[in-house]
C-alpha cells in the first residue's frame, strides 16, 4: 500500500502536531508512516521538520516551494519512503493550503495515475476559529477557512479536547450540516482521542477528487491570502557565561514579538520557535494571535547553554516591517540573556508579491 | 596638522615615570602617543595608523579622567582603580627554557629560579582565592622543563582553575607524546603553541633554529589527545608579516586540532628593550589589514573586546568551508556596546578555543549542501577564530588600557596586568 494525503487547515490549526501523533500512531498499530512538512523558505530548515526529528518521528521535508508546483520533488520524497516501507505519507502545505486539492490531488491523479493511493483530502480546524467562523466574526479569515472546508473529504476538528462532550458534537454537527460531502472526526494530537478513527479513515477511504465550488479569484480571497507575510529564521544562540533558562528565553522572546507586531498593526496567525541544545533537550513556543496566550507546548527539562533555535512565522504585516521587527526583537531579548547570535540563514517574503 | 584626540597617561619609557600623555591624530589618520618626560625629553610613536576608523572601533570607550591613573603602574598590585577582574592568571613555573628567542616577554632562559611544587600549589591557591575561578595560564621560561606538571595541573583543575592552558613552545610535546598525553588526562585545556609561520626561516629569524616540523608535530599530537591548539605567533615586520595569510590558511588545514591563531605584534620588552624605529612599530589595525588582505577576509569581521580596552586586541570567528575557505561569522557590525566582564572573555576563551566534546556529524556534513545542522556542527567542531593582543612596552604604554586590562601575572603575592609586570625601560632612546 502507497497512499498519501494532504493535511490543510488553517495557521495554527494543529497540522504538524496532528501528523507527527498520526504516524506514530500508526507506526505502532499499522504500518510504517512518514510526514513531509512543506514551506517556502529558501534552503531552510523547517521548524515543523526539525520538530518531528526531535518527536522521533520519520521526517522529510519540502521547501522553497509549495508541493502543488514541484510535483517531481513531491513524487521523488514519496518514492524515498515508500522505498523505505512506509505505507502511509502525510503532508502538510504552506501558507493557507486554498487550492492544493486541484494542484496536488488532481495533478497526481492526472499525469501520475496509479502511482500513489490518494487518501481522503483532509482538513483541520481548531475549536476557537470554527466558534468565529460559525458566528460570522472570523473577519477577512473566513473566507479561507471557508475555502478550505470546502476543498476537504476529511474535516478533522483539532484539539478537541478543549470542547466538552456536548460542545463537540455541536461542533461536529455544525460542520456535517456546512459541509455534507465530508466526513467528520475530533481529533486530539494531546489525549490521542480519535488517532485510530484517523488512521483507518486514511487507510480505507478513498479521495473524492472533487472539484470543490470556489472562486479561487475572488478578491476578498486573494486580498485575504496576501495580505501575509512569511519570516524564516536560524541562528545559534551561545550563553557567555553559565547557562540560562531557554523556557523563559522563548517566551520573552514570543512576547516580544507578539507586542511588537501588535503595537505595529500586524497580526500573528502563527509564529514557532523551535530551539534545541547539542543533548537533544528541546523547546518550543508557540503563537496563534496577537490577542491569545503564548503557548509553551515542549518545554526544556535542562538549562541551556548552546542552542540552535529555529523561527518560522506568519503574520499580517508587511514583509519590510515584519523583517525590521523581528531582528530587533531577537536581538533584544538574546542581549537580555547575554547570547552570542549567529546568524545560518534568514527569508522572508510578502505572500501577496 | 595634528589634533588632540584625547588626553591620558603614560611613562618615560626610560625612567618608567609616570607623565601625562596626549593621542594625537595626524593629517593622513595615523594616531600617536606624545608624552615627554621633565628629565628624559619628549616621545612619540604611532598606536595606530588609520587603516581601521579609529572612533568607531573604540565603540565610546571614554577617556581617562585626569584624577585617575596617577600611579599606574609603579604601585601595581591590583588597587581599586583598576577597572576588571582577571579572566587569565599567568603563572610562571620555570625561567628554563630550551630556547633562546629573539624576542621574549620574560626573557626565558636566563635563569634557573624554579619554584618547588608545593610553592606553586600554595600560589595556585592564593590565585583562586583572590581570582575566583580563573583561567590559569601556566608559562616560563618553557614549562614543559618541569617533569611534574601534569601533577600541576591536575592540582589547579582541583583547586578551582577553571580551565588550565599551557603557555609553550611545543618541542616536548612533539618529542614525547607520552608527556603530553599525562597532561591532556589531568586536564590541559588549552595548549597555546608558540608558532609564528610557515617558514623555517622565521623560527631561524625568531626562536634561533628551523621548527616547523617539530611544530606541526606537537599539533598532531595534541589533535589526537583532543588538546584544544591555539597557533601564537609573535608578528615582527620584516621576518613574519608577509606570512600572515599563508599561516590563517595552515591553521584551516590543521583543523579541527588548531582552533585558532592568537596574533602578536611585536613589542619592545622583556629580552628586547630596544627602542625601536617608527617603521618597526606595528600597529593593531595594521595587522588587521594585514590578516585581512592576506587570508581575503573582510576587515569588517574584526570585533574589538568587550572586556579589554578596544585597542588591546581584536577576535574574530570563522567558519571553515571544506574548500578551505573562511566564512566570516563574526562583524564589527554587530559588536555590543555593552561592556563585557573578565568572565565573559574567558568563557569565549574556552569556548573557542578547546576542543568540542565529540559528537556524531550529521550525515549532510559530508556532502557540500550545508543545511542547519550542519552548520551548528560546524560552529562547534570546524571553526577559527583569529584574535590578537597587542601588548605595550614602556614607549607605547597607554594607561587608560592598563586600567582595563584582564591578563593578569601572579608575581610574588601580586596580581598584576601583564603590560605592567613585564614592562621594561629601555635604557636610552
Amino acid at each position: 500500500m502507497k497512499r498519501f494525503a494532504v493535511f490543510s487547515g488553517f495557521l495554527g490549526s494543529g497540522k504538524t502536531t496532528a501528523m507527527m501523533a498520526l504516524t506514530r500512531y500508526y507506526g505502532e498499530h499499522y504500518g510504517k508512516a512518514a510526514m513531509i512538512s512543506n514551506d517556502l523558505g529558501e534552503g531552510v530548515t523547517l521548524a515543523d521538520h526539525k520538530l518531528a526529528q526531535l518527536g522521533g518521528c520519520r521526517a522529510v521535508q519540502i521547501t522553497d516551494e509549495c508541493i502543488c508546483f514541484c510535483r517531481d520533488v513531491l513524487t521523488e520524497k514519496l518514492d524515498a519512503c515508500y522505498d523505505e516501507g512506509c505505507e502511509l505519507v502525510v503532508s502538510d502545505i504552506p501558507g493557507f493550503g486554498v487550492g492544493a486539492q486541484e494542484h496536488v490531488y488532481h495533478g497526481l491523479q492526472e499525469n501520475e495515475p496509479g502511482r500513489v493511493e490518494l487518501a481522503p483530502f483532509t482538513v483541520l480546524i481548531e475549536p476557537r476559529n470554527l466558534a468565529l467562523l460559525r458566528a460570522g466574526q472570523a473577519g477577512d479569515m473566513g473566507c479561507i477557512l471557508d475555502a478550505q472546508l470546502k476543498e476537504a473529504d476529511l474535516i478533522l476538528l483539532s484539539k478537541c479536547e478543549l470542547l466538552d462532550e456536548r460542545e463537540r458534537a455541536d461542533a461536529l454537527a455544525w460542520l456535517a450540516a456546512r459541509y455534507p460531502w465530508t466526513r467528520q472526526l475530533a481529533v486530539s494530537a494531546k489525549s490521542g482521542e480519535g488517532l485510530d478513527a484517523l488512521c483507518r479513515a486514511l487507510r480505507e477511504q478513498k479521495a473524492s477528487l472533487r472539484h470543490p465550488e470556489i472562486d479561487y479569484d475572488a478578491d476578498e480571497l486573494q486580498n485575504a491570502m496576501g495580505s501575509l507575510s512569511e519570516y524564516y529564521l536560524q541562528y545559534r544562540a551561545l550563553v557567555c557565561c553559565d547557562d540560562f533558562d531557554g523556557n523563559a528565553y522563548l517566551l520573552e522572546l514570543a512576547e516580544e514579538i507578539r507586542h511588537a507586531i501588535r503595537a505595529a498593526g500586524g497580526e500573528i496567525p502563527h509564529l514557532k520557535f523551535l530551539a534545541w541544545g547539542p543533548e537533544g533537550d528541546f523547546g518550543k513556543a508557540d503563537i496563534l494571535g496577537t490577542d491569545r496566550p503564548i503557548e509553551l507546548p515542549h518545554r526544556f527539562r535542562r538549562p541551556c547553554t548552546d542552542l540552535g533555535v529555529l523561527l518560522n512565522a506568519s503574520a499580517v504585516c508587511p514583509d519590510e516591517t515584519l523583517d525590521r521587527l523581528m531582528g530587533e526583537a531577537v536581538r533584544t531579548v538574546s542581549d537580555r540573556y547575554r547570547l552570542e547570535l549567529t546568524i545560518f540563514r534568514k527569508d522572508h517574503f510578502g505572500l501577496g508579491e | 596638522m595634528e589634533k588632540l584626540l584625547r588626553g591620558t597617561r603614560s611613562v618615560c619609557p626610560v625612567c618608567l615615570r609616570n607623565l601625562p600623555a596626549q593621542l594625537l591624530r595626524r593629517s593622513d589618520g595615523r594616531i600617536l602617543l606624545e608624552k615627554c618626560c621633565p628629565e628624559h625629553g619628549s616621545f612619540r610613536v604611532p598606536v595606530w595608523q588609520g587603516k581601521v576608523d579609529w572612533d568607531s572601533w573604540l565603540l565610546g570607550t571614554p577617556p581617562l579622567p585626569t584624577d585617575r591613573g596617577l600611579h599606574c603602574p609603579e604601585r601595581c598590585g591590583l588597587c581599586a582603580e583598576h577597572e576588571i577582574g582577571s579572566c587569565c592568571v599567568l603563572l610562571e613555573v620555570t625561567e628554563r627554557c630550551d630556547l633562546h628567542c629573539r624576542f621574549c616577554f620574560a626573557r626565558g632562559g636566563e635563569g634557573t629560579r624554579e619554584a618547588g611544587l608545593d610553592a606553586l600549589k600554595d600560589e595556585i591557591r592564593d590565585i583562586v582565592r583572590r581570582c575566583g575561578s580563573p583561567l590559569l595560564q601556566l608559562s616560563g621560561g618553557e614549562p614543559t622543563l618541569r617533569d611534574d606538571l601534569p601533577e600541576l595541573v591536575r592540582f589547579a583543575k582541583e583547586a578551582g582553575c577553571s580551565y588550565v592552558q599551557l603557555n609553550t613552545n611545543g618541542l616536548r610535546l612533539a618529542k614525547e607524546p607520552a608527556y603530553a598525553e599525562k597532561l591532556a588526562e589531568a586536564g590541559l585545556d588549552i595548549v597555546f603553541l608558540q608558532f609564528d609561520g610557515t617558514r623555517d626561516g622565521i623560527y631561524e629569524a625568531l626562536r634561533g633554529a628551523p621548527l616547523l616540523e617539530v611544530k606541526k608535530e606537537a599539533i598532531r599530537v595534541c589533535g589526537e589527545l583532543r588538546v584544544g591548539v591555539t597557533l601564537v605567533p609573535t608578528v615582527v615586520r620584516g621576518v613574519n608579516d608577509d606570512d600572515l595569510g599563508k599561516l590563517v590558511s595552515l591553521a584551516c588545514d590543521l583543523s579541527p586540532a588548531v582552533r585558532g591563531i592568537h596574533f602578536q605584534p611585536v613589542s619592545f620588552f622583556g629580552r628586547y628593550p630596544k627602542a625601536p624605529g617608527e617603521a618597526d612599530r606595528y600597529t593593531l589595525d595594521q595587522l588587521m589589514a594585514d590578516v585581512s588582505e592576506q587570508a581575503g577576509i573582510p576587515i569588517s569581521s574584526f570585533m574589538p573586546s568587550r572586556c579589554d580596552h578596544p585597542l588591546c586586541g581584536f577576535h574574530a570567528s570563522f567558519l571553515i568551508d571544506p574548500s578551505g575557505g573562511l566564512r566570516p561569522l563574526s562583524s564589527i557590525a554587530h559588536a555590543s556596546r555593552t561592556r563585557g566582564c573578565e568572565r565573559d572573555n574567558r568563557e569565549y576563551v574556552a569556548r573557542h578555543w578547546r576542543r568540542a566534546p565529540d559528537e556524531p556529524a550529521p550525515e549532510a556534513a559530508f556532502s557540500d549542501e550545508m543545511d542547519f545542522d550542519t552548520f551548528l556542527y560546524r560552529l562547534r567542531h570546524e571553526s577559527l577564530t583569529l584574535s590578537a593582543m597587542a601588548f605595550q612596552d614602556a614607549m607605547n604604554l597607554n594607561v587608560e588600557r592598563l586600567r582595563r586590562c584582564s591578563l593578569h601575572v601572579y608575581d610574588r603575592g601580586k596580581i598584576k596586568p601583564f603590560c605592567a609586570r613585564y614592562l621594561t625601560p629601555f635604557g636610552s632612546v
